[in-house]
């Protein structure tokens, strides 16, 4: 991490959207400890896609939502550092990379099926 | 250093448990059965001889590990609480997600193995022993720091940014891993270049070579003290601090020791009376 310092700031993010349509964000870094955020940085930097939605299915199963889950996904966002002396023009994030865990209701209220989308957006 | 580490051991494996049982519990990654690349281990460890999906044999590593430091800080069973340490600490560091740090405390615990086997772990503190020992496993705790710090400052010399003396200032802009706001920082670019270039100077040369020399030794160990609490306070670097530190102590000698004990009794005597002092008007 710190022998060859990433040259930006990142932000990782968890998005919820729930069935009756309401969506929420929360920061990882509010939520998870450092070794967590370590490991989720990990999911990005080394692609590491299928181990993501394995964590997302996780997640999703330890959360607690007044409604059904319709989808849920990490994302991470960037900003550039500019180098020494120089001011930063940008101030806002951009999105960089996100995985998505879409949930499909059946119509049997106890199965769900999971459809995996989000190819990671570059 | 045995006591500290075992002491350290206890905490370091409390931490340790949620993140176990996210991966290796009953419900964790392993057993949701998708394709988990879990980090292959070269040797055999306690999640794939017993399993790696069960709450039960998480908690068994857990509470091993916490049991083992504390044997190991107490003095007890030196020999065998050290392999048990090792054992559990190497179960957990070749799993979960780990970084330089963990890599350390595995480390330490194949070196306190060395030790214990040795009977260089000393007695517990009620049985006095002024037993002197064969210096080689002390000096294996402060080669292996030595080591660490002089490759770790070869390796930053291949990145641009720490040649250019950059790499502070790209540290302390990033929110993501600091506890506080620093980015105010990084409009100081002569402070950071310079604090760049000391942490070189640090790892490269100054720790290396005059930690071995008896007039400077103190004033590298707090050097490295303060500079480690600074980073600890600072950024969310876990886990490599705290064993760094716990290396220093292979570098105290007796003296040093009766030093800071003295120095905190007084200061504790002076203090303290002060204090009830200050307290006593309010309570009336």
């Amino acid at each position: 991490m710190y022998k060859n310092p990433d040259h930006f700031d990142q932000q990782i993010n968890y998005n919820i959207v729930l069935a009756d349509g309401v969506s929420k964000k929360s920061s990882a870094t509010l939520e998870d400890s450092p070794r967590m955020l370590y490991f989720l940085e990990g999911l990005f930097t080394q692609n590491r896609k299928q181990e993501a939605i394995s964590y997302l299915k996780w997640k999703a199963t330890h959360l607690e939502t007044p409604h059904p889950l319709k989808s849920i996904s990490l994302q991470r966002s960037t900003l550039e550092t500019p180098p020494p002396g120089i001011l930063r023009t940008a101030h806002e994030y951009a999105l960089q990379k996100e995985y998505v865990l879409d949930f499909i209701s059946s119509n049997s209220a106890l199965q769900q099926d999971y459809k995996i989308s989000g190819a990671p957006r570059e | 250093m045995r006591m500290s580490y075992g002491a350290y051991l206890i905490f370091y494996f409390w931490n340790l448990q949620p993140v176990m049982e996210m991966l290796l519990g009953t419900s964790g990654l392993v057993a949701l059965g998708d394709p988990f690349p879990q980090q292959p281990s070269p040797v055999p460890t306690i999640f794939t001889v017993l399993s790696d999906r069960s709450d039960t044999v998480v908690w068994f590593v857990t509470l091993s590990g916490m049991f083992s430091g504390a044997i190991l800080a107490s003095g007890l069973f030196n020999r065998i609480a050290s392999l048990v340490a090792w054992i559990c600490v190497s179960s957990v560091v070749t799993t979960i997600p780990s970084n330089s740090g963990d890599f350390l405390v595995q480390c330490y615990a194949i070196l306190m193995v060395f030790a214990g086997l040795a009977g260089h772990l000393g007695k517990p503190v009620w049985q006095c022993s002024n037993r002197e020992h064969s210096a080689w496993s002390l000096r294996l705790f402060q080669i292996q720091i030595v080591f660490v710090y002089f490759f770790s400052g070869w390796h930053k010399l291949a990145s641009a940014a720490w040649h250019n003396g950059s790499a502070f200032h790209y540290v302390v802009s990033q929110e993501f891993w600091s506890r506080f706001d620093i980015t105010w920082l990084a409009s100081y670019p002569f402070l950071t270049s310079a604090i760049t270039t000391f942490v070189l100077f640090f790892e490269l040369l100054l720790f290396p070579v005059l930690i071995w020399v008896p007039a400077t030794r103190r004033l590298m160990l707090g050097c490295g003290l303060l500079f480690h609490l600074m980073i600890f306070a600072t950024l969310k670097v876990f886990v490599f601090h705290q064993i760094v530190l716990l290396f220093y102590l292979a570098f105290l000698t007796p003296e040093d020791i009766s030093w800071c004990k003295n120095h905190l009794e007084s200061l504790m005597k002076k203090r303290i009376p002060t204090l009830l002092n200050d307290l006593l008007p309010c309570h009336k």
